[in-house]
This record gives C-alpha cells, sequence and structure tokens, in this order.
C-alpha cells in the first residue's frame, strides 16, 4: 500500500479548502464517480490520469480522505487473516476422488478411442478451416458419394462368405437375378460346353468375368425350374484359399451356404469350377458328368 | 466399373494395440502427477477461500473436492498465460455459485454506500484512529462473519483481493468481470464493511450489524471503466 496519502496529510489538507465553494453540481458529480475508483487508488491500480484526478479531489474532500484511510486499514486488516488449513482426512478423500476419476478416465477412452482421437483430430483442425474450405471439402463429399452410387452399379453385395472367388461368384450371381442374360450366339451354343454336367439341364448363357481379380467364364444352365451358374477359374484361383484347399482334399469338393443360395467348389484337370444356384436345387455329387 | 482407388480402409477405425493403451496409461500418469505437482499447494488456500463463504467445514471441503476434480476434467485448458491459483479460484467461484444456485438462495441486489452518509459521518468511530482501534479489537472470526454477511458481489471481490490478495486483472479473470467494476465493487464492499463495523460499537453483537448492511441503499452496480 503505497498511497502518498496518510493520517499526517489529511488534517493540514483539509483546512485550507472551504468545502461549500466546492459543492457546485459537477464536484458533486465527480465526487461520485471517484467514490468508485478509491479501492484503485489504495491498491495502486489506476492509471496516471486518474491518480492526479483522485489526488486533487482528496485535496478539497475531506469525506473521501477518510473513505479511503478506513478502506486501507480495513484491507491492510483483512489480508492478516491467516488462511487456514485443509485436514488430513479430507485431504486423504480428495486424492481418493482425482484417482477415481483418473481411473474413470482410463476405462472409458479403452473403447471408443479410435472415435475420440478422429474426433480430437478434427477439433484440433477445425478452427484452422476456413469456411470456404469447409464448404469446398464437403461439396467435394457429395459429389464422390454420387459418383459412387451412380458409376458403381457392380457394388459388392454383402455374402457370408470371406472367400473372395467365392464372394465374387455369389455377387454377380445375385446381381444376374435381376437382369437379362447375355445373348449367346445360337450356332455357338450348341457347340459350347459347360465344365459340369448332369441330366436335364440346358446351357442358356456363357460369358466372360473376372472373379478373384482373374478372368472367368460363367455358365448360366437350365437345371429343371433353376437357373445355375458354372464359373470356370483357373486353378491357381481355385485354390488360393486354405479352406477351399482342405476341403477338397478331404471330400473332393467344398460347400458352402449363404443364406437361401448354395455354392458347390470342384477341381477340374486344369481349373476349377463353381456352382451356384438356388439352396437345394444343385445336383447330388453323384449325378454330375465331369 | 469400379472406381480406382476408393478402400474400405478409408474408413476402418484406427486399430489399437496395447502398446497404445501403455502409451495412454503412461501419459495419464505423468498428467496426473503433474496435475498433484500443480494443485497440491493451493488446497489450503481454496479451503481458506471456501471456508470464507460457508460456515460449515464439511461443505467446505466439499467444495474444495469438486474444485480439483472440475480442474482434473478441464486441466487440458490450463494454459501458461493463466496463473494456476487463479484459475483454481476461478473454478471454486464456480462451484460455490452453482451451489448456491441449487440452494435457490436469494439473489442480492448490490447497494451503494456513499461515502458522505451524514450518519457515518457523524459518527465518533468514523475518525481513522477510532476506526484502526475497532478493527484492532475485533477477532478474525468476527471480521470473517461479516464478510459472509456483505452481498455476493461484493463479498466476492473483497475475498479475492483483500484476502488473497490478487490484482484487479486477476479478480476480473476470475469473476469474469471488467476491472472497473472489480474496483468499484471493491470501493463499494470496503465501505460497506466499514460501516457496518462502525455500527457494530453501537451493539454488543457483531451479527445484528449484519442486518444493517442488507438495509443498505439499493441501486444498480455501477462500474468504472
Amino acid at each position: 500500500m503505497n498511497s502518498p496519502f496518510d493520517k499526517s496529510t489529511k488534517s493540514t489538507n483539509a483546512v485550507n479548502i472551504n468545502p461549500e465553494n466546492m459543492h457546485t453540481e459537477k464536484w458533486i458529480e465527480l465526487h461520485e464517480n471517484l467514490q468508485d475508483m478509491l479501492a484503485g487508488y489504495i491498491d495502486n491500480e489506476l492509471e496516471n490520469e486518474q491518480i492526479m484526478l483522485v489526488e486533487a479531489h482528496l485535496i478539497g474532500c475531506e469525506a473521501c480522505r477518510n473513505d479511503l484511510g478506513r478502506q486501507q486499514a480495513l484491507s491492510q486488516r483483512l489480508e492478516s487473516i491467516p488462511s487456514s488449513r485443509i485436514s488430513s482426512l479430507a485431504n486423504q478423500k480428495i486424492d481418493k476422488a482425482l484417482e477415481d476419476a483418473a481411473l474413470e478416465n482410463v476405462l472409458s477412452r479403452q473403447q471408443p478411442l479410435w472415435l475420440s482421437s478422429s474426433l480430437s483430430f478434427i477439433k484440433r483442425r477445425l478452427p484452422n478451416l476456413s469456411l470456404t474450405s469447409i464448404l469446398g471439402v464437403s461439396g467435394w463429399g457429395v459429389a464422390m458419394l454420387l459418383a459412387v452410387i451412380i458409376f458403381s452399379p457392380q457394388f459388392k453385395v454383402h455374402t457370408t462368405s470371406t472367400i473372395p472367388m467365392i464372394q465374387d461368384a455369389l455377387t454377380e450371381y445375385y446381381e444376374m437375378e435381376g437382369k437379362a442374360l447375355p445373348v449367346t450366339d445360337t450356332h455357338n451354343i450348341g457347340t459350347v460346353k459347360p465344365p459340369l454336367t448332369w441330366p436335364n439341364t440346358q446351357l442358356l448363357a456363357t460369358w466372360a468375368t473376372r472373379i478373384a481379380g482373374a478372368p472367368a467364364q460363367v455358365f448360366a444352365l437350365r437345371s429343371g425350374h433353376n437357373i445355375i451358374f458354372q464359373y470356370q477359374i483357373n486353378a491357381a484361383v481355385f485354390f488360393r484359399n486354405p479352406v477351399v484347399r482342405k476341403a477338397i482334399s478331404k471330400k473332393g469338393s467344398y460347400a458352402m451356404r449363404d443364406n437361401k443360395t448354395d455354392v458347390l467348389a470342384f477341381p477340374l484337370t486344369n481349373s476349377g469350377v463353381l456352382v451356384v444356384g438356388a439352396a437345394d436345387s444343385l445336383p447330388e455329387s453323384g449325378q454330375i458328368l465331369f | 466399373m469400379f472406381l480406382p482407388g476408393i478402400k474400405w480402409t478409408l474408413v476402418t477405425p484406427i486399430k489399437v494395440t496395447s502398446d497404445d493403451y501403455r502409451e495412454i496409461k503412461m501419459n495419464l500418469l505423468d498428467n496426473q502427477k503433474r496435475f498433484a505437482q500443480l494443485t497440491h499447494l493451493w488446497r489450503d488456500r481454496l479451503y481458506s477461500m471456501a471456508l470464507r463463504q460457508t460456515n460449515a467445514r464439511q461443505i467446505a471441503e466439499d467444495w474444495v473436492q469438486e474444485t480439483l476434480l472440475r480442474a482434473w476434467r478441464d486441466f487440458s485448458q490450463l494454459t501458461e498465460e493463466v496463473a494456476v491459483y487463479a484459475w483454481l479460484l476461478k473454478i471454486l467461484d464456480h462451484v460455490i455459485v452453482d451451489d448456491r444456485r441449487k440452494e435457490n438462495r436469494r439473489h442480492q441486489l448490490a447497494p451503494v454506500i456513499a461515502v458522505d452518509d451524514k450518519d457515518l459521518l457523524s459518527h465518533p468511530c468514523s475518525a481513522l484512529g477510532p476506526f484502526e482501534n475497532i478493527l484492532q479489537q475485533q477477532q478474525n472470526e468476527q471480521l470473517v462473519q461479516l464478510i459472509e454477511c456483505l452481498p455476493d458481489e461484493f463479498r466476492r471481490v473483497v475475498l479475492l483481493r483483500d484476502m488473497e490478495e490478487l490484482s484487479y486483472n486477476e479478480v476480473a479473470y476470475i469473476l469474469d468481470i471488467p476491472k472497473g467494476t472489480v474496483m468499484s465493487r471493491l470501493s463499494r464492499g470496503r465501505r460497506i464493511l466499514a460501516n457496518a463495523l462502525i455500527k457494530s460499537q453501537d451493539k454488543s453483537q457483531i451479527k445484528s450489524s449484519c442486518k444493517d448492511t442488507a438495509t443498505t441503499t439499493q441501486s444498480n452496480d455501477g462500474g468504472v471503466s
């Protein structure tokens, strides 16, 4: 408290000025305004101009001088009041609560880490992004989405199999369910033979496709009331999957069901064939002519 | 037709390995350590501040605990520009305000005590010498009790400035008010306190002087810019 104003200056300054002459309207207004600045004067928190204004007023105002003195004494007295100490029991309780909060933090972070890390990434970046860049990025996002929808009619159908060649065969089979079969030259169709045949079948169409990234040939056959697809694929692709390999070495063929569709895989001399058709519509192994 | 370059890996969640967990755990332990180092020293100060705003030790302890839990939660928001104790006192202030709001305590208007209150000027204890004597005679507890009687706005400013000895800028930061308002509230708060002390000399109990503080003129709380 380095206020230049103290008890001795108060008494000497006050007597020289007649307060009656000072109590004009303007003076009263200033007096009222300065009352709110007295604390700042005591605590050295005023600007130089404000200090000059307050000091000029204090010379002629005994009430403010007294107020200033009381505020200063009060402030000093309050500062001398010692602080209390928190009990060790309460301290332990707080330690425990903080420990629990930290533990909760670890547990809550275990599951959604990828989410929280992506969110925090976005949060960190967001303030740096301008409105135009956000609009630009979101515009491209919409465009990409539309492009995917419009230009990707062959978007993968979800199947229960994880084997790529089975997935591809099933996807094409499901897609073709809602489409016209490709027209095959009627002259050629008699000469073309599917890899597997069984009684009461008729070849309807054949076309080239890609299975697991390799070229393959599809044969659509009518078998009674059902349409069955055969995919002739090269041996490297056919034997790629260990599950298929194991089943063939054990039973001579691999079979799986995807909802209401059956898939059978048979090895041929230089290739392999996948037979895809409605559940229970596929021929028994004994009926098939290799 | 497939679009080249679009792969599911784009939306695959980030895989979390056990090493990642270890790192998270280590970071948290480091954070915990840092938090403890930064805040432990201030617990007594927070408790003192809390205890000056309630008579119940249990409530003061609860406020301190809640303050430190909130501080831990918002630890990442603490920046180097802010002094730790000012940051903690700000959180404590919010905790107390929230708690009091729950109790539906009435919002007290800001009274203005003019220095030229005629009663005050004519009172024999208003002169500096006698006033200083009264101050010295008062016990700490009595003074703290008087501060407790102050309306919210004044009490918080007087506590932070005169008892915690914070700068006006720090008080302004803690209470989210302009520096000029800190000054005007402090001027008025100290004046109300001094007035209550002087008047308490007419009565035997300090407690009764609290009523006087509540009967002072009510008006808008102005600030000095």
